[in-house]
């Protein structure tokens, strides 16, 4: 985002972007307006070697067929930092993290093994201003049409007002 | 097709839209890609907000990191975004 000029902005994520958003607001306070987390990836304590496995026998050699440069040690130790280093929760962030975060948060919980329903209304009851969308949201095309409806709702409502609120992208233009 | 580069880090990155920038990150696994199929709730959803032109979607999607001294095509090309799966 600084490569385009752009100082504040609002994330949408699906699966994984979900653990990113929070890393985001981690790395980045005051910059992320507001964020939708939708079937955010987490850590499931039934299931705690998931990522790392499924990974390691399907991402990995593809990944090192495809790019002789990399070595399947080096996408273990990339899988090894992303998925057991910190295996728990949303894998970037600590509960005290999203206990204290209150950017406006919009969670839209999925429920297989790799989306956990339990972390993702875990997340929804911590984050002082998070709210959650409607479950299942897309078994059908009406339910994907209210989720739909309830995002841009969402952001129309936390975007800045544009006057007097001018953001480095505009400013260079 | 636009991409940052740092180091030895690579961003393929899409701009869409106009209005307060909105940064969308693509699900799908490590194997992710933008050009999910038409029917993917996110590809809906990111051409119903470029249509009302409310928002400026910006997807992006890191690129496995190629060892230094080693070059990476540039411009126009396959990309073949590596990073993160859900």
């Amino acid at each position: 985002m600084d490569h385009l000029g752009i100082r504040e902005f609002m994330v949408l994520g699906f699966c994984i972007g979900g653990p990113f958003i929070w890393n985001l607001l981690k790395r980045a306070p005051g910059r992320v307006v507001a964020g939708v987390l939708t079937q955010p990836s987490g850590f499931r304590p039934t299931m705690p070697d998931l990522f790392y496995q499924n990974n390691i026998k399907g991402w990995a050699p593809a990944l090192c067929e495809r790019r002789p440069d990399i070595t399947m040690a080096q996408a273990g130790a990339f899988l090894e930092k992303m998925y057991r280093a910190n295996a728990d929760f949303v894998f970037t962030v600590s509960r005290d993290f999203v206990r204290n975060c209150r950017t406006p948060i919009l969670i839209l919980p999925d429920d297989v093994s790799a989306h956990p329903y339990a972390v993702a209304m875990e997340t929804a009851h911590l984050a002082p201003n998070a709210q959650v969308s409607i479950y299942p949201w897309k078994a059908n095309p009406e339910q994907i049409q209210l989720a739909l409806r309830h995002i841009g709702t969402f952001l129309r409502a936390n975007q800045p007002a544009l006057q007097g609120h001018q953001p480095l992208w505009a400013a260079a233009q | 097709m636009a991409f940052y580069e740092k180091g030895n880090v690579r961003i393929h990155y899409e701009e869409a839209g106009s209005g307060f920038p909105l940064m969308v990150i693509p699900g799908g696994g490590l194997t992710r890609r933008f050009q999910a199929s038409p029917t993917t709730p996110s590809t809906r959803w990111t051409s119903s907000r470029t249509d009302t032109a409310s928002s400026r979607p910006i997807c992006a999607t890191p690129m496995a990191a190629s060892p230094p001294g080693r070059s990476r095509p540039t411009g126009r090309g396959t990309p073949t975004p590596t990073t993160t799966s859900g």
